[in-house]
């Protein structure tokens, strides 16, 4: 039960080793930044590439996104408390009105958190009113609005008009992405940026609370 | 828009496009069979494709309303090909959601989306709960009456309409009625329960193709099709695609031989070495009509693709993506529509054009321009030299990979 077996059990999408392998690590003391740094974010890291370079597929990621978040159920509570954690920054993610396709966001979730981000997921079908609540409860420096179908893809738009008119949208960054949403579509939906894949998100979430 | 006023405006738009098909040389049910049997008709039909949200948005109904009213249904077809000037009918309603509502799957509608299977709405959330599962009845449960009614009302409606119908592939029943996560999930640590459920799904799209064909053919309808989305080759992978997509869908082409299977991506996967996926696709399937779909043109050689669809016999549906259709400048649309209707409407054998999502806010001048120059450049003999007339900068590709769009991965 080591970190680099975890690393593997999540590569491999097995979530049942994987929850088993950290319950083993946390049990015998390991830090939870050393599970993140050392075999989430590397197993993600790893995924993610093969996914672009072809060697893994979407059903990959899906089980990889599995085993990330079994191990990450645990871990995350543990980070919160653990001394020294401070948050790069706070992300609201969430998959937009009438859309219920999670696979992209979970990943970006999963690596977000493995970089440092504070991350409030508001799951999927949310529609803006629940992104306005999120913003005034969490006070995020981002919003994560990710459309997987081309008619959801309409959805962000809307979503950041509605941010407009509750006053709120200058408060965050808007971040977009899904498989139905384009680098072209930034400036047309209102949006500030756009992640490719979950490795480009988390980049420019970076950039996003270092400008801030 | 209550019920008698549907009834006389079907009526109203039904006449109106008889008297428009009967001023015309051919009916469009007779250039698609002349097309299917590789001659060649006066024209190729106008496009078919995925507007259903389009068509609802102009006839004034909702996503739900054209769901679940067969007539409202149908006339918001009318009323869209009556706008664009197109003779061919989408009939596609919300296609992958018929067979898993019947089987008991909870779907999340919206006001302004189709409809998507609700979180947690999957009827397979427990492999026991397979044994409790019956192949369904199309003709009675469910949407099923919906989906033979609007075939038959388009059927009628005007002589010489053809609208394809639609229904999903095994694998695609499978990831609806058990969830992506957990249909891949029984793939890796669980395959034979994944066959299980597959043979079971695969029973069920059977016996809808053979319920199409039985209900609908005799009236003139052109035989059914299984879409495939879920078995994109960037979605599921070369070794899922041949153990769990095409075995079973191979199943149901053999055994109703009449039904169709495709609608995948793959010619990215692939690059260069498409044709030999492309050929093992329309041999493996025995699909007597197969799809081409999310192309990259700059690899995928349409002529290449159309002698080997000859080759074996089968009918070419060639598609023009999604992208396409809302990026793309005129000059990239005009370029897109000249290369598929070029490279393989000579010969008949193929549909060189079938449209993706038509978002509803598409401008309407936008969707008759291609409607229009697909008759324009579609008629026979096709002038292939006046469709070479390509520019390079306006030839582009829509790749993931990006050198015009730059889309996100997933």
């Amino acid at each position: 039960m080591s970190i680099e077996s975890l690393k593997t059990a999540i590569v491999d999408g097995d979530d049942e080793t994987a929850k088993a392998i950290t319950e083993e690590l946390v049990k015998a003391g390991t830090a939870p930044l050393d599970v993140m740094e050392s075999a989430v974010k590397p197993a993600l890291t790893e995924v993610s590439d093969k996914l672009v370079s072809g060697e893994m597929f979407v059903s990959d990621l899906i089980l990889t996104g599995e085993a990330a978040k079994a191990c990450m159920n645990l871990i995350t509570p543990l980070l919160a408390k653990a001394v020294g954690v401070k948050y790069l920054g706070k992300v609201v993610l969430g998959v937009v009105e009438g859309d219920t396709h999670d696979i992209g966001k979970d990943i970006v979730k999963a690596m977000l958190i493995a970089a440092g981000f504070d991350v409030v997921d508001l799951e999927t079908n949310v529609f803006p009113s629940r992104f306005i609540e999120a913003i005034k409860e969490h006070n995020p420096q981002i919003v994560g609005a990710s459309a997987y179908t081309s008619a959801s893809a309409h959805e962000i738009p809307k979503l950041n008009q509605a941010l407009i008119e509750a006053n709120v949208r200058d408060r965050i960054k808007l971040l977009i992405g899904g498989a139905s949403v384009y680098r072209d579509d930034v400036p047309t939906y209102g949006a500030d940026d756009f992640g490719y894949d979950a490795l480009e998100a988390v980049q420019v979430a970076k950039r996003m609370v270092r400008g801030a | 828009m209550e019920a008698k006023e549907v009834d006389e405006k079907l009526q109203e738009y039904g006449e109106k496009l008889a008297k428009k098909i009967a001023g015309e040389a051919m009916t469009p049910r007779e250039r698609v069979v002349k097309l299917l049997n590789f001659e060649e008709p006066d024209r190729l039909p106008g496009p078919t494709g995925l507007a259903m949200g389009f068509a609802a948005k102009h006839a004034g109904f909702t996503i739900r309303e054209i769901c679940s009213d067969a007539r409202k249904f149908t006339l918001s077809q009318l009323m869209m090909m009556d706008l664009i000037d197109n003779e061919f009918p989408q009939a596609e309603y919300d296609v992958y959601n018929i067979e898993a509502e019947i089987l008991g799957c909870k779907l999340l509608w919206t006001d302004t989306n189709f409809p998507v299977i609700a979180p947690g709405g999957e009827v397979l959330k427990e492999k026991s709960d397979l044994l409790k599962l019956k192949v369904p009845n199309f003709r009675t449960d469910g949407r099923g009456p919906y989906c033979l009614e609007v075939n038959k009302l388009l059927l009628s409606i005007a002589p010489g309409i053809l609208p394809f119908y639609f229904c999903i592939s095994p694998f695609d029943i499978a990831f609806k009625i058990r969830g992506f996560k957990n249909l891949v999930k029984d793939i890796k640590f669980d395959p034979k329960f994944a066959h299980e459920l597959l043979e079971f799904c695969t029973a069920v799209a059977m016996e809808y193709t053979k319920t199409l064909h039985d209900e609908l053919t005799p009236l003139g309808g052109v035989e059914p099709f299984m879409w495939g989305a879920a078995c994109d080759l960037p979605l599921v992978g070369e070794k899922i695609f041949k153990e769990y997509c095409l075995p079973y869908a191979a199943k149901v082409t053999k055994k109703n031989p009449y039904a169709s299977w495709g609608i995948f991506r793959f010619v990215e996967m692939y690059g260069e070495k498409w044709p030999e996926f492309w050929e093992y696709y329309i041999k493996e399937s025995a699909s007597p009509i197969v799809f081409m779909y999310g192309m990259d043109t700059k690899i995928a050689d349409l002529k290449v693709a159309k002698a080997l669809t000859k080759k074996y016999k089968r009918f070419f549906v060639v598609g023009t993506d999604a992208e396409t259709i809302r990026y793309a400048n005129y000059e990239e649309l005009d370029a897109r529509l000249k290369r598929q209707i070029r490279d393989t409407a000579p010969g008949g054998g193929a549909i060189p054009v079938k449209l993706d999502t038509v978002p509803a806010d598409t401008p309407v001048e936008r969707f008759r321009y291609i409607v229009r120059k697909v008759k324009e450049y579609g008629r026979f003999p096709i002038d292939v030299e006046a469709l070479s007339t390509i520019e390079a900068k306006h030839d582009q590709i829509w790749s993931p990979k990006g050198i015009k769009r730059d889309r996100a991965v997933f």
